[in-house]
């Protein structure tokens, strides 16, 4: 995947979800989007997931039009969303078994990558819901997309799941190196993890700022405390703020 | 001393003079209430209350249970075996029918809006229609009391299926969906990871409420049409005043009806797994 430029204004019901945003995602990298609620940050990755199509513009994917969802671009959802009629193990081997090729052992492998080996047999709703976002984010692995999609994936667990969670994510991103769009409303989430945050401003959707995270790699929550990532966090606070000021404002 | 606290001391000594009763075993209220039952049912007869003196008392119900179980017929020519076989047959068979039309039918209903907009409407005009209020038109436009009764047994359990599975494929959440898709699932893919699975419950709830429904319809269905069957020899029964028969039809029909919903429940159990909340 070279880039992945996007222009559109979809018009659902005539409101202007976003407009006209013009974006570029290098492939490996790791982008958070973050903004107001209400500032079409879902709208956008469902347009790049394919579940909705853009009003106007398009999305390329290596040059291609992306054309409806597929297998190469993965979604985990805010809420889990394993299919709860199928343990964690055949959720995790769903992917490959509806292309056929269904590997041994693979599952076994993701869980423990995971670290919830032994709940292969078990069906999601025993899981916690650390564990079900753990199992989603397997499912996703087993069926090796380039593309990542994750909207607000961690914001229904808890302060110290949320945590590991993210740690683990960044593990697993520096591994494969795959392109990864985060959707959260939580800054410090979004500076840990990205390469790049862009903040969007609300109604309609448009992109106001993009920081660039010169962190080092590979990083561990002790970065949060350094004042290089307190400077980023002012800024992209600040930005927000701006734009929820502007918000109201507007509505007077 | 207030009288807020006079009366809190004496509700705590009676509540603990009841914590010092032991509590009565499940299977002695169970068997009491039972008991109680049978006892009323024997003073009723006894007394003869009503029209009572015509029935039989618990005994002599028993004992021509047990001699018609034995092998006795029951009412005219035919044994207990033959009338509860083609008893059976004709819910199964009715039964069957309901389950794999209505089901298909359901799903084609819930999932598009094509077949909700044509083809439901007819079923529609159809459903409010009491199953038993078919007995007489099935009886005559079928020409057979065979095809008749299976009919009635049919569109009484049909109904509940088909709007059960109707409703299950509407509540499906569309991220289910969504997320089969982009895991590279196509349509076919849609259908049997997503909707038939999630469907499951409804179609098993649906056909519960439909076995009940069937029990209902072959029993009026054989009332009026005649024929070997429990309903049949139930009703027969009466207007002969064999009122013996007349109860152990009820029995037998009550125990069936029983076992047939439980057996269905046993099977929904076992092939919705997910669902049972306790796993161990």
């Amino acid at each position: 995947m070279q880039s992945l430029t996007k222009i559109y204004d979809p018009e659902g019901e005539h409101v202007t979800a976003i407009d006209e945003i013009e974006l570029g995602i290098e492939a490996g990298e790791f982008v958070s989007l973050v903004g107001p609620s209400g500032c079409g940050k879902s709208t956008l990755l469902n347009c790049i997931a394919g579940f909705i199509e853009p009003t106007h513009g398009q999305i390329y994917v290596d040059g291609n039009p992306i054309d409806g969802p597929g297998a190469d671009r993965g979604v985990v959802f805010q809420e889990n969303r394993l299919l709860p009629w199928k343990t964690v193990r055949q959720n995790i081997n769903l992917g490959p078994q509806m292309r056929g090729e269904i590997e041994d052992g693979r599952a076994e492998e993701l869980l423990s990558k995971m670290g919830i080996e032994g709940t292969g047999d078990q069906y999601p709703t025993e899981l916690s819901g650390g564990m079900q976002q753990r199992a989603e984010i397997a499912r996703l692995l087993a069926n090796d997309p380039e593309i990542m999609l994750m909207d607000e994936p961690f914001s229904a667990l808890d302060a110290l799941t949320k945590e590991i969670m993210q740690e683990l994510l960044l593990d697993i991103w520096e591994e494969d190196n795959r392109t990864v769009v985060f959707i959260t409303h939580d800054v410090e989430e979004a500076i840990f993890l990205a390469d790049r945050v862009l903040i969007m401003t609300a109604g309609p959707g448009r992109i106001k700022e993009a920081i660039d995270v010169d962190l080092e790699r590979p990083r561990d929550l002790d970065v949060t405390t350094t004042p290089r990532f307190n400077e980023l966090k002012e800024q992209a606070l600040s930005a927000i703020v701006e734009e929820a000021r502007a918000a109201m404002e507007s509505e007077q | 001393m207030s009288i807020a606290d006079s009366v809190e001391d004496k509700l705590t000594s009676a509540r603990s003079t009841v914590d010092t009763i032991p509590p009565v075993p499940r299977w002695v209220l169970k068997g009491l209430s039972i008991g109680l039952f049978i006892a009323t049912w024997w003073i009723l007869v006894e007394i003869g209350f009503l029209g009572f003196d015509l029935l039989r008392t618990p005994l002599e119900t028993a004992v021509s249970l047990f001699s018609f179980i034995a092998g006795e017929t029951m009412g005219q020519g035919d044994s207990i075996y033959v009338h509860a076989y083609h008893t059976l047959y004709r819910v199964v068979l009715g039964l069957g029918l309901a389950v794999v039309t209505a089901i298909p039918l359901g799903l084609a209903c819930g999932w598009s809006d094509w077949w909700r907009s044509y083809v439901y409407p007819a079923f529609e005009l159809l459903r409010p229609i009491p199953p038993v209020a078919w007995v007489p038109i099935a009886l005559i436009a079928l020409a057979s009391e065979f095809l008749g009764i299976i009919w009635v047994v049919f569109i009484g359990a049909f109904f509940p299926i088909m709007i059960n599975t109707m409703e299950g494929v509407a509540e499906i959440d569309a991220e289910y969906a969504q997320a089969v898709k982009s895991l590279g699932g196509g349509n076919w893919d849609l259908y049997r990871h997503v909707v038939i699975p999630h469907t499951l419950p409804s179609m098993i709830t649906g056909t519960t409420i439909g076995v009940g429904i069937a029990w209902i319809a072959v029993v009026a269905a054989e009332m009026l049409s005649g024929g070997p069957g429990l309903g049949y020899v139930t009703f027969q029964s009466y207007r002969l005043m064999d009122t013996g028969v007349v109860i152990v039809g009820i029995i037998v029909l009550g125990t069936f009806g029983a076992a047939s919903s439980s057996l269905v429940m046993r099977v929904g159990d076992y092939l919705t797994p997910w669902t049972n909340e306790v796993r161990e």
